[in-house]
């Protein structure tokens, strides 16, 4: 080996394992104080969500007595630890069931949001030409609603159904992660390495999902985690709206809309449910948050 | 007899990286005299402009002094409260920077940005200033003096810029000037203005100046006394003549030797038809701006064709299109005889792998989320079916080819240094067993010893795998040592082409002739020969 | 200049004309639905067909289009179901009222989230940085119904400072006013204010930032005169596409605070499908929205110098 490599070599930082890769992550994160506390939040709320029939102290649906302050002692034993909502169900166990709802619903739409504005953005701004200029504005169009306004007038005309939730956040999300992920392939399509795979005579879907795609997971990484805490948001709106889903299944957003026309005399009931999702939303937002400090350093 | 201005002792800088303070400047001494026109040379890495900048009490966010002592002109610098400093910066010492395009603010016109030290200062009235700043321009030969400053950065050429970013730095008539890398970004006609107008000022109004550069050849038309840096340490320090003529350090030698590397060219073969034949070709980009205007040119089987030329005239246009990323309009690529279809995208798999390109800028010519198997490995799987163990072993034999340890398969592209990344760029085009690399600016963002060794290794491999050479760039030195036959370009078009011999010596084209002119050669006096003989000329 | 204005404003006549086209194939092609609708679940049979002949429903779908689309820019708007007037005449008055309840948001909007954003983004990682970042993460997380929930159990029924409703029956009262401002405040301002934090951090780290710096000027000009025309330019285009957001805020406070706003009455005739007022409050809504991303864009170029001029 000759003089010159070696020198480089003393150049080149040192080699990184995949594993190491994983350790480093864990410990810059460590350093975003703001990040550990939303993975905190959202592995509270997730492992909440999977142990629910174990954690639950009563059915989440069972009417027992209704109008209980937290901490009663239910008359047919057990204790009523968040108090019970005007029809006798136990605030807590629908908080536990409700993050079932909420963490199943939120992540669906969103991947499902993903996996079609991932596959617009890429067609639209890997082609360009004609066929971007038409997913261009289309998405502008439905971004010209107000979101709200969109899923009023989608699940008012098509009804109420957790499908249904999730159909008209894909719709509405969709354009919108079209159009970041577009703009990162304008920028990526135009690196060498893409023009080598392509001057090697490489198929248009290997190069996206290959040579680009990977190169653009940091933003997605977080506006995915943002976009979890705004789906959130979205979902406990049309609860609270009575659009939600179909009763008597919990459901947060839609807790709070039953109960707070008492809330003035019981502000538990729903007081309660808004804790919980302001947590939730918090929690994915400060991961969001910590996620934007690594990507930076990478 | 001369009056000492700036001393620096044993100046000490960190910089924040990989989560830790890391020493980047390691207890460096230095002073200047008024009027005195120090160099600090090095490469990447050198601390250089580092140092420069801290002269002014300031530092680079994630950068902070730990150490040492300034002392410019009696005023103790680091031990200065802020409001203390801001009266020294701009008035006693300014700084010119590399890029001017990003150092004016593009939302205010020049004059304003000229006028606005002196007046925030209070030395002078804005009238006075603005008076003064339309003499500057003039001086520094600015187009159009009396009007250029209503104009805002965006509106004014890159050389141009540059000028006036001197002018603005001499708006207080300072004692000292930092310039950091002034003329790296341009090409070599302009930096020859910008050198001429620096070292006008820097004479007519006796300024003290650090000119920091990792172009020796560029600081000794400037400096009386020049600084070699590595990695924060100084190497070697003289005045300039006795540097160039008797450099004690192994360093500086390597450092004076560059561009001196020079292979011996290859006899013309005389083959029934070239390897490749452009001809008529015309290209432009997407709102019809033509780049390419009526290109003809052959390249013969094993020959090194050196396509130069500065910004704008079409050399790398002249590479995309002959790998077909950007389709001429018209005209035709022959390739052994057949027409070359003019995207890639219609050209069989077969054509492609026998062109392959090396990019300018190994950073992005590299998927960093790949590790260099796949980066390697991939075109040996596409073009030859290879897999496993057996492709495993041709990626390693490619990366001894490339001189690299063989260890390096695991890492991904962003753990290399820029040289090593060139190298797999290297290794990647060698992996389709190409006839023809096309080599774009390939050295261009390399420090000039790391260039210099990538440039031995195509040379090499050249030899050894009889491969054809077509090289983009524009920088005549690296012509003077791979050519064996030289195409110059000016505006899309092609204005000399012969082999290296006949090209590089007289009499030239007229562009050709401003071209070599103007690249710096490693003398003191080139820069006023240069100047004295055109002005000959002019008169 | 003039190119750029006419290309956006024919940009947004097809936007809302495609929308139109949308609104009229969701809403108005099924004319038995419409008719059910209008005339209530328990009309005859008779009946319905009868109103559908009267009103045009049986001509061919463009012909009708074009009626319907020619009505409804003459500002026809139909008769609203629910109140059984114009539903011009019930729209009008609503927008109004949110107009009012948008206007003191971005009053206060406007200098608090710029300022806020210029302060964080002076200097990135420092103290006052983390707080206010930390602060908007924090009320932007917490919707607008739980913020609601939270004010009103605040000031109205502990402190007993401010009403819980906002119909405003007897007149216009201001103090009817606050607490819907403040819940679309402290939801809106954490967002422009990162974005301003953004813009302002990376202006700091620019070049002629550093130039400024060195050419001794005042820390104060240097901000004010270098760093902060060019690092306005992106938070003044998120302020307007803002506008966008507030609409969707608007629905849930006026639904709490039972203001009489346009939110209201979208939410409202969707829920009992006012189907004329449904189509009516939507070309209004996006109109706005639209219109905003025109002014923006416009914006955009004013103050960009290389746009500006080249």
């Amino acid at each position: 080996m000759s003089e010159a490599t070696l020198n480089t070599a003393t150049e080149a930082k040192n080699p990184v394992s995949g594993l190491r890769r994983i350790i480093m992550m864990i410990g810059l994160m460590r350093e975003s104080p703001a990040g550990m506390v939303g993975a905190f939040l959202v592995s509270f709320w997730v492992l909440v969500a999977i142990f629910a029939p174990l954690i639950s102290p009563f059915e989440p649906n069972a009417t027992l007595v209704p109008f209980m302050k937290p901490g009663a002692v239910n008359p047919d034993g057990g204790t009523f630890w968040l108090g019970t909502d005007h029809i006798g169900r136990d605030i807590l166990s629908r908080i536990i069931w409700g993050s079932r709802t909420v963490l199943f619903y939120a992540p669906l739409a969103t991947f499902c949001a993903y996996v079609l504005g991932i596959v617009m953005g890429l067609v639209a701004g890997y082609y360009r030409g004609w066929i971007d200029d038409v997913l261009s504005r289309i998405g502008d169009m439905i971004l010209s609603f107000p979101v709200l306004v969109l899923y009023i007038i989608i699940i008012s005309t098509v009804g109420a159904s957790g499908l249904n939730i999730v159909i008209a956040i894909v719709f509405a999300s969709g354009p919108g992660i079209m159009r970041i992920v577009r703009g990162l392939v304008l920028d990526l399509r135009n690196r060498d390495y893409v023009a080598a795979a392509q001057t090697r005579g490489e198929s248009a879907w290997r190069i996206m999902l290959v040579e680009i795609l990977p190169n653009a997971r940091g933003p997605l990484i977080v506006d995915a985690c943002l976009r979890m805490g705004y789906v959130i948001i979205n979902i406990g709106v049309l609860g609270f709206l009575g659009l939600g889903l179909p009763p008597p299944d919990p459901d947060w957003g839609g807790m709070i809309n039953e109960t707070r026309q008492m809330a003035l005399i019981f502000p538990h009931m729903t007081v309660i449910p808004c804790i919980a999702i302001s947590t939730l939303i918090l929690g994915f937002n400060l991961l969001a948050d910590g996620m934007r400090d690594i990507s930076l350093r990478d | 007899m001369s009056e000492r201005l700036l001393t620096v002792k044993n100046l000490q800088i960190e910089g924040f990286a990989d989560d830790a303070w890391k020493p980047i400047v390691n207890g460096i001494d230095l002073h200047l005299d008024r009027g005195e026109v120090l160099g600090l040379i090095g490469e990447s890495g050198a601390g250089k402009s580092t140092i420069g900048i801290a002269t002014m009490g300031y530092t680079r966010p994630g950068c902070r002094i730990v150490g040492g002592s300034i002392d410019f002109d009696g005023v103790p610098i680091l031990t200065q409260t802020a409001e203390q400093i801001r009266e020294v910066r701009g008035v006693k010492i300014s700084y010119v920077a590399q890029s001017a395009a990003a150092s004016f603010n593009p939302a205010h016109k020049l004059i304003e940005q000229y006028t606005e030290t002196p007046v925030q200062h209070g030395v002078l009235k804005y009238q006075q200033a603005a008076q003064n700043a339309r003499m500057i321009y003039a001086r520094l030969e600015l187009p159009d003096p009396d009007k250029i400053g209503n104009r805002y950065p965006h509106q004014v050429s890159g050389g141009q810029l540059q000028r006036a970013m001197v002018a603005m730095a001499m708006s207080c008539e300072p004692d000292m000037i930092i310039f950091d890398e002034p003329t790296t970004a341009l090409d070599v006609t302009t930096q020859i203005e910008v050198l001429a107008a620096i070292k006008d000022v820097v004479k007519q109004f006796n300024t003290a100046a650090i000119y920091i550069t990792h172009d020796l050849a560029v600081v000794v038309q400037l400096a009386d006394r020049i600084m070699v840096l590595r990695y924060g340490d100084l190497v070697e320090e003289s005045d300039t003549r006795s540097m160039l003529e008797s450099p004690k350090e192994e360093y500086t030698r390597k450092l004076l030797a560059v561009r001196t590397f020079a292979k011996n060219p290859e006899p013309e073969t005389k083959e029934e038809h070239s390897l490749i034949e452009v001809s008529d070709l015309h290209a432009a980009y997407g709102g019809g701006i033509k780049v390419l205007d009526d290109i003809n040119l052959s390249i013969e089987r094993c020959r090194t064709v050196a396509v130069v030329g500065e910004s704008g005239s079409g050399k790398s246009t002249l590479a995309r299109a002959m790998t077909g990323l950007l389709p001429p309009m018209q005209g035709s690529i022959k390739y052994q005889g057949e027409e070359l279809p003019r995207s890639f995208k219609n050209r069989t798999k077969d054509q492609l792998r026998q062109i392959q390109m090396i990019y300018q800028m190994p950073d992005v010519a590299l998927n960093p989320r790949q590790k260099l198997r796949e980066t390697i490995g991939r075109p040996l799987g596409f073009y030859f079916q290879m897999d496993g163990a057996e492709r495993e072993q041709r990626v390693k034999e490619l990366l001894e080819m490339i001189e690299l340890p063989t260890n390096y398969i695991d890492r991904y592209t962003p753990e290399l240094s820029g040289g090593q990344k060139q190298r797999v760029c290297i290794a990647r085009a060698l992996a389709a067993k190409p006839v023809v690399i096309i080599c774009d600016e390939v050295t261009s963002a390399l420090d000039q010893l790391v260039a210099e060794e990538i440039l031995k290794l195509l040379d090499r491999l050249q030899k050894e795998l009889n491969m054809t050479y077509l090289f983009i760039t524009h920088d005549l030195a690296t012509v003077k040592a791979i050519a064996d036959e030289i195409v110059v370009m000016l505006k899309g078009r092609i204005v000399e082409h012969g082999p290296k011999e006949e090209v590089l010596v007289p009499p030239h084209h007229e562009y050709t002739e401003l071209l070599l002119s103007s690249v710096p050669e490693m003398h003191p006096d080139w820069l006023d020969d240069v100047l004295a003989s055109r002005s000959a000329v002019s008169a | 200049m003039a190119i750029l204005i006419t290309k956006r404003l024919l940009m947004m006549l097809l936007t809302m004309f495609a929308v139109s086209l949308i609104l009229f194939l969701l809403l108005e092609i099924d004319v038995d639905t419409i008719a059910i609708k209008v005339l209530g679940q328990f009309s005859t049979e008779e009946q319905r067909y009868l109103w559908l002949e009267r009103n045009g429903y049986y001509e061919p779908v463009y012909k009708r289009y074009i009626i319907w689309l020619g009505n409804f820019i003459t500002g026809d708007f139909g008769t609203s179901t629910i109140y059984k007037i114009p539903v011009a005449e019930v729209l009008w008055p609503r927008l109004w009222n949110t107009t009012i309840l948008a206007f003191w948001v971005f009053v206060f909007l406007v200098p608090v989230s710029l300022v806020l954003g210029i302060l964080s983004g002076m200097r990135e990682g420092s103290k006052l940085d983390r707080t206010i970042s930390v602060v908007s993460i924090l009320t932007t997380s917490v919707p607008e119904f739980a913020s609601t929930v939270f004010f009103s159990g605040l000031f109205v029924f502990s402190l007993q400072w401010l009403p819980g409703t906002s119909s405003m029956f007897e007149g216009f009262d201001w103090k009817q006013l606050v607490l819907p401002v403040l819940v679309l405040l402290v939801y809106d301002f954490g967002y422009v204010t990162r974005m301003t934090r953004a813009s302002m951090a990376e202006v700091m780290t620019t070049h002629y930032v550093r130039t400024a710096v060195l050419k001794g000027l005042p820390y104060k000009r240097v901000i004010l005169k270098h760093a902060l025309r060019n690092a306005l330019i992106a938070p003044f285009t998120v302020l307007m596409l803002q506008i966008n957001w507030l609409l969707s805020g608007v629905i849930v406070v006026e639904f709490f605070y039972a203001y009489k706003g346009f939110g209201a009455l979208l939410l409202e005739a969707a829920l009992r499908q006012d189907i004329y007022m449904i189509e009516a409050c939507t070309m209004v809504a996006v109109f706005v929205v639209v219109m905003t991303q025109v002014f923006s864009d416009i914006a955009y170029t004013l103050l960009n110098p290389r746009i500006r001029f080249s």
